[in-house]
Order: structure tokens, then sequence, then C-alpha cells
């Protein structure tokens, strides 16, 4: 009775998983020429001088969200004022912080209270003070009632000046020409309203006066696997779908957006925990109904670096949150779904979004239990069910390996030859529980969306890009 | 930020690794299919799954093998590639200051120069020119690399034609110039930039030559039949440097500039701060067009000066439908005389558009005492809230008041 179902589930999971890996696939092989090869002659050294030199940049507002930072806010603000940049802001915005984040910063920076004149383009959570620091005359400081991060990204951008303004997670670190970099898109292309750069892990890294000085692999296995998922996002994943102008997610930790399009559009959306990828969903459905020419893009050279999770308690959580963010957005936005209004973002995309993505984790626990009970009942031959949960790892092994690849042709890559093999290995390894410990987190958290809407949770750090590193409570960008 | 040396085999490698890949899963697919829902029993399921896991293992093997290779010899190569650039400066340095013979330069070498020779004198080239830097490019066309440049220009793969063009750049070998400004028709934008770039850089350093068929000129004509965005023909007007003026004044002066470069024109001028210019960008301040007149307001007041047959359309650009054009006129007015500019500035600060109360309230602030005064009384006793605050913010930010003082402002703090 069941062979007929079962014969049918089993093929659409081999077609789910052929069809998943060549879309990687093809990512990669997207990814690798589009962005890199051109990316790397395009924008060398010696055409973002002659940037610099000859004013061609656009200033920048660099809005920072934070909340009970108080490990590492000093060291953030302090890397995001020495970036190579003539022309920027940076304004910090303390969301009801509990802990001494305002009183470390006004010490650090001399703050100085003072009263200001801003614009109220987004309605936000009551502001209780303003400060500027007398130190440093671009760093203003804002501390309000606690809103959440949206709300406190809304009231940095009610007092932006700039024409782009720079999304930046309070414990994530910028390279030093991460904006430059960045900002030169906006100068060659006047539709462009948004652009993500590539998130990398600092776990490892040594850092001095708020850049990394040197690279190293982390020590633990959970972080190196780590690695390689960001790896193969931003290698790979950005890059192809930026390549086919459907990039539905800028991570939160580093984005780009141009101010006036993103105040079109409503600001940042309060009250869910996936406002980056709320907001460029929306960028995209905003223009797409007004017919307007607009681009939205992943740049594979402007590098944040980020501390990812170091226990299996704060991963959880994060992941958690990530998928919950992730389902949260596309029901929001589920008109899209099929929508041929929407273009290849409607028909492609979201679709790939919701079938490979959000629905992931259901499949592939059902994939585990149906090849399981197969093999058990004799329905799949054991010889079979083997060899299959091999190919998968290694084609799984397969696409860590290239997204991984890329790195190795950036200057600033894992330096020694160990660390390549490590990367080998551990794309082995992950297969070996990792991936199916975040399965059923993610699993999980699909069946907790209708329930904890808007929740963050709490995040366990080492405050690497702190004075000090002691433990902190911050939130970890989506890769 | 990228290595430049085995990005394009890596992608011929991923090419090859999915290409294989996906015959190899779609016949897997296809046979899985036949033998499970048609009760085709002899299908070899097995037999393509396990040569699909055999070449996926060996596409792996491949993969790795080349990753760790990669990764051993880019790091001595890497290495090495740094000392040979510096031995090779050295020598560049030595021959464009005339102290060594240019035959003697490759001495031990073979007549065609070595990549680290070629890095080395194009790095230098970005910064010696005159006399010093035609020595050099006399060498390097001696060597044949002008040659050879110019055909990796026409090569049919992408890295290579982008890297020459890059090399030209940096160059500025003048026997280039008409090969890179036919590179501004080309299809992908990226070497249609790439070009552009190279090419106003080159023409930087050729010698002027005025008249219709002068490189100036052929540079407007190529920039007028391409499709660039205009930050790009911005950037390569500013990389004219000092030929930027002679052609701004021809650009501004052609009679059938499209608004889009006009407008890139005007914010080169503006930028480059070509004061003797005013009266060319004069002319836009009352264009049809709003994107124009506040482009012409915005170079105006980088330039610096009003010409006085503008005054009668920035006063009337104060009172304009177009906020940013309001914007830009404010900005500039601080540039009249403060008796004209102080009446006419006052009523923008209770302007709807909180630009261009900050930008009325700075202007202010800048023509004078007269002008500060203006803003202080503004923020003591202007009746409007919004234009009180705005006056005590420009009044902080001058560091005309403390903020102590500001917060006693009545109807601020």
């Amino acid at each position: 009775m069941w062979s007929a179902p079962l014969t049918v589930y089993q093929y659409v999971l081999l077609v789910y998983f052929s069809g998943l890996n060549l879309l990687y696939a093809l990512f990669c092989c997207v990814g690798l020429r589009a962005l890199v090869i051109v990316f790397a002659r395009e924008f060398s050294q010696g055409s973002l001088r002659d940037l610099l030199e000859r004013d061609v940049y656009k200033p920048v507002s660099i809005l920072v969200p934070a909340y009970d930072e108080e490990v590492s806010i000093v060291g953030s603000v302090r890397s995001l004022l020495a970036l190579q940049f003539p022309e920027f802001e940076v304004i910090v915005v303390s969301d009801g912080s509990t802990d001494e984040t305002m009183a470390r910063l006004i010490d650090a920076f001399s703050l100085a209270e003072q009263p200001w004149a801003s614009r109220q383009d987004l309605p936000t959570a009551p502001i209780r003070r303003t400060y500027r620091s007398l130190t440093h005359p671009n760093l203003v400081v804002v501390d309000k009632e606690n809103g959440g991060k949206a709300d406190a990204l809304n009231a940095g951008l009610n007092l932006a000046r700039y024409p782009l303004f720079a999304a930046v997670d309070a414990d994530s670190m910028l390279d030093a020409e991460a904006i430059l970099r960045a900002t030169r898109l906006f100068v060659e292309d006047e539709t462009l309203v948004a652009v993500g750069g590539t998130i990398r892990p600092l776990n490892g890294a040594v850092v001095q006066d708020g850049r990394v000085t040197e690279l190293a692999m982390p020590k633990r296995w959970l972080e190196r696997f780590q690695v390689l998922e960001y790896a193969r996002a931003f290698f790979t994943g950005r890059a192809g779908w930026s390549h086919f102008k459907s990039l539905l997610i800028i991570s939160g930790a580093f984005g780009l957006f141009r101010r006036t399009a993103v105040l079109e559009a409503g600001g940042f959306l309060v009250g869910t925990v996936s406002e980056d990828m709320e907001l460029v969903v929306r960028l995209h459905k905003h223009f797409l109904r007004k017919g307007q020419p607009y681009n939205i893009r992943f740049t594979p050279d402007p590098i944040c670096w980020t501390e990812v999770p170091t226990d299996l308690k704060t991963l959880r959580r994060q992941r958690n949150r990530w998928h919950r963010g992730l389902c949260e957005t596309l029901w929001k936005h589920r008109d899209m779904l099929f929508n041929p209004r929407y273009g290849r973002l409607g028909m492609v995309a979201v679709p790939y979004f919701w079938i490979f993505e959000a629905l992931s984790p259901l499949v592939e626990v059902s994939g585990y239990l149906i090849v399981g009970v197969g093999a058990f009942t004799g329905f799949v031959s054991p010889r079979f069910t083997i060899l299959f949960v091999l190919l998968a790892v290694l084609y799984g092994m397969l696409l860590s390996q290239l997204a991984a690849g890329v790195e190795t042709f950036l200057s600033t890559r894992y330096p020694r030859l160990r660390d390549r093999v490590v990367l080998l290995v551990a794309a082995f390894i992950e297969f070996v529980g990792y991936r199916q410990f975040l399965v059923l987190e993610r699993t999980l958290a699909t069946v907790q969306v209708p329930f904890k809407k808007g929740q963050w949770g709490k995040m366990r750090r080492q405050g690497a890009t702190a004075v000090a590193a002691p433990e902190t409570a911050v939130t970890a960008p989506r890769p | 930020m990228w290595r430049r040396y085995g990005d394009a085999v890596y992608t011929l490698v991923t090419f090859a690794v999915f290409g294989f890949e996906t015959l190899a899963l779609g016949a897997l697919s296809i046979s899985f299919l036949l033998g499970r829902t048609t009760g085709i029993a002899d299908t070899p399921v097995e037999g393509i799954l396990l040569a699909t896991l055999t070449s996926t293992a060996s596409a792996l093997a491949l993969l790795g093998f080349f990753l760790l290779a990669y990764h051993f010899t880019s790091t001595l190569r890497d290495r090495w590639h740094v000392e040979q650039l510096d031995t090779w400066t050295e020598r560049w340095i030595a021959l464009a200051l005339e102290d060594t013979p240019a035959e003697q330069l490759a001495e031990g070498s073979t007549r065609r120069l070595p990549r680290a020779a070629v890095d080395a004198v194009l790095s230098l080239l970005e910064v010696v020119k005159s006399e010093e830097g035609d020595r050099l490019k006399a060498v390097l066309a001696g060597h044949g690399v002008d040659r050879l440049l110019l055909r990796h220009v026409r090569s049919g793969h992408l890295t290579a034609r982008l890297d020459a063009i890059e090399s030209l750049g940096k160059a500025r070998l003048p026997q280039a110039f008409d090969a890179l400004i036919s590179l501004l028709k080309h299809p992908r934008p990226v070497v249609r930039r790439m070009a552009v770039r190279a090419a106003a850089g080159t023409l930087a350093t050729m010698p002027p030559e005025p008249g219709p068929d002068g490189p100036g000129a052929r540079f407007i004509e190529a920039l007028k039949g391409t499709d660039i965005q205009s930050g790009v023909a911005q950037e390569s007007l500013l990389l004219l440097e000092t030929r930027a003026g002679a052609v701004l004044r021809d650009l501004l002066a052609q009679p059938d500039l499209g608004d889009r470069l006009r407008w890139v024109a005007l914010e080169t001028t503006g930028r480059l701060g070509l004061a003797d210019m005013a009266g060319e960008v004069a002319g836009s301040t009352s264009h049809a067009d709003p994107e124009l007149r506040a482009a012409a307001f915005r170079a105006l007041r980088r330039l610096g000066s009003v010409p006085e047959e503008a005054h009668g359309s920035l006063l009337e650009a104060l009172r304009d439908e177009v906020d940013f054009v309001r914007v830009q006129a404010s900005h500039a007015a601080a540039f009249l005389p403060s008796e004209v500019a102080l009446p006419a500035l006052e009523p923008g600060l209770e302007d709807e558009s909180w630009w261009v109360r900050r930008a009325t309230a700075a202007s202010m602030a800048r023509l004078g005492d007269d002008g500060v005064a203006a803003v202080r009384r503004a923020a003591e006793t202007h009746p409007d809230q919004a234009a009180r605050e705005m006056a005590v913010q420009i009044l902080l930010e001058a560091g005309v008041l403390d903020p102590a003082a500001a917060r006693l402002v009545k109807g601020v703090a």
C-alpha cells in the first residue's frame, strides 16, 4: 500500500537533492566568473586611490545599533572611526541598554550632551538624549528607549546626514577599505539602492587597534564548520543571486544602503528578527511595484569580520532565530510567491527560498526517516542507501571546497597550508552530527515561527573586538 | 585584495566538475524514475549511482589537490614576486634618473621583460611623470610591452583584456589612446568602465592638440557615444587632471550635449573648483531640468562664486517647487552679497523640508557677522520651533554656541 507514495517521495527527494546541488553549483560558477574575476581587476588599489584623490565618493553615515554592548562597543567604534574614508559619520544608537554601554562611550569619546534638530522621517521609541563627541567630530551617540534593533536603526536613519548609510553590528569590525569599496559601486550605478558585503568569521584572528593583523584557523571544530558555512553563503550563494539580480539577503552585520530609497520603502520593520532580509525583500517589492529601475548587489570585496558562536547553545539560538526570521519574512511577503508581477524574483528567488531554504529542514528530516525506514523494511536496498548517503556527503564536501577555494584567492586568506587541510577535513566532519544538529534546530524553529515572533534570544560572545574580553550579550549576524 | 592568477583556471575546473556532475545526477534521476515508476527491473540505478559517486570523489580529490597546490605555489610565488618587484623597481628608478643606460636594464634576461619588471615600471609610471616618465615609456616600447598590451586588449579572454586595460591605464601610453577609446563601445560594461578611466589617464599626459581631430575632441565624442554611468563619466573627467578644464569647457559648449553628460560636466567643474568656469556653469542655473539646475547651483557653491548673470535665477530658485533645487540654491546663496542674500534666505528657515531649513541656516551663518546675528536672532525669537531648533544646531556646529548655552535657548532644550 505504501510502496507507490514512498517511491514518489523518494523520487521527489532525489530531484530535490539534485536540483539544490546543481543550483549551488551554478551559483558557484557564476559567482567566480562574474564577481571575483571582474572585481579583482576593476577594483584595484590604484583605482581606489584615484577615487580618493579625486573626491569621487559618496559620504556615508554608519549606523551602529547597540544593546548592552559594554564589552565590545568602545573597540568597535574605535575601529569604525579609523576607517580609510574621507567623509563619514558614525551614529551609535544605544537601544535602551541596561549595562554600562552609555557610560563607556561617554568616557571613551568625551561625549557632551547636546540638543539635536533631527528629522522625524520614521517613527521610533522616544530619544532620551543625543551626544556629540568632543574628540571625534564625526561621532554622534543617541541614547533612546528600547524598541529593538530595527527601531534603533530607524532612529539612526532619522539623524543620518549623508546620502548613503551603512548598517553595522556593534560587535563587528570592518576592513579599513570596506566602505570605500562598497561606495564605489554607488558611484558607478545610480540605480543601486543596496549593497551587501562579505562577512568572515573573526574567531582565531589576531586583532590590533580594531584591525585584523593576522588570520588563523579557529581551534574548535564548531568554529571551523562555521568558517565553511560563511564561505558557502557568501562566496557562492550571494554572488550567484546577485548576478541574477535576485539577491534577497544582505547581512545585518554590514550592508550599505541609499538613504532615500530606504526611507521611501518605510525604513526597517520593527518587531521582526530578520529586519535585514525583510528590508531587502521590501525594497525589491517597492521598486518592482513602482516599475522604477533599481539594483541590489552583493560584492565579494568589502569585508566585515564578526565573531561566530563558540558554544552549541549560542549557535542553536542563533540558527533558530535566523530560520524564524527567514520564515517570518517569507510569510509576510507570501504574495510574491510565484507571482509573475515580481519577475524572476517572484518566479525563481522567492520560490527557491521557500522550497530550498525555509522547508529544507523538514525535507531533510523526512529524507533521513524515509531512507532509514526504507532500508529497515527492505523497500530500499541497504547498499543503495549507503551509496546515496555517501554521494550526498561527497557532493556537500565538493560544494564546501569550491566555496572555501574562493577564499584562497583573497590576499587575506588563511595563510598556512595546514589551515587549507583543516578546511578539507572540516567539510567531511561537518556531516557527522553538526549538520544534523542544525537541521533539527531549524526544524524546531519552523514549528516555533508562530509562537516566538520577534524574539531574539541572548547570544554569548567572547568579545574579540573588545578591549577586554569577558562575556557579553549581543546579536549575531546572519551569513 | 584578490590574487589575480589561477582564478580563470579555477573557474574552468569548477565548470568542468559541475558540468560532469550535472550529467551524472541527471542520469541518476532518470534511471531511478524508470526503474521505480515504470517497473523496468533492469535499470542500472545502482551502477549509475556508483559511477556518480566515483566521479564526485574524483572531482573532490582533483579540487582538493588543486587548492592545496595553489595555496602552496601561490605562497612561494607571492614571496618571490615581491622580491623581484623590489629589485626591478630599483633598476627602473636608476634608469629614470639616467644613472643606468637603457640597454643594461634587462641584463641577464631575455629581450622580453619579465612580469615583475613590467609590474614594477607600471607602478612607477603612476607616480613618475614628465621626462623621467617618458624615458621609462620609451624603454617599455623598446621591449614591445606596448604592442603586447594592445594585443591583449583585443583578447577574447576577459581576464587578459581587463589586465591589459589596467596596465595601459597605468602606463598612459599615447599610442594606446585610440585603442582605449574604441573600447567605449564594447558590449561589456566593465570593459567600458575600465577603458574610459584608462583613456582619461592617458589623455591627461598627452600634449594639447586643439581642433576637432585632437585627442580631447575624440575623447568627448567617445564619451557622448558611450553608455556609461554618470559616476564613471565623472571619474574619467576628474582623471584628466590639468587637461580637465579645457575638455569641460568644450564639453559644456557642445550644442548637442545630453542632459546626463551636462550634469556630469557641471558636477566635475564644481569638484575641480575651476573658478574661471563660473560663467559657463551659470548658463545652466535656469535649465528646465531640476537635476541640472541643482547641479549648477551645487557647482557654483563649490566654485565659491555666483556670477551676476545668475543672481536672478538663484533668487528665483530659493522658491523653486523642487526641494533639492531649493537646498542647492540656499547653499549657493552664501556667495551673494549679504544684503541681497539674507532677506531672500530667511523665509527658508521655516521651509517644510528639513534639508532646506538646514541649508538656509548654514548659508546665513556663512554670511559674516550679519548672518550669524540673524541666525542667533532666529534661534531665540523665531516663531517657528523647527526654525529655532535648526538655528541652534547650526550655531552649535559653527562653534558659536556651546551645548550648555544651547539648552537654555527657549523652546529647544
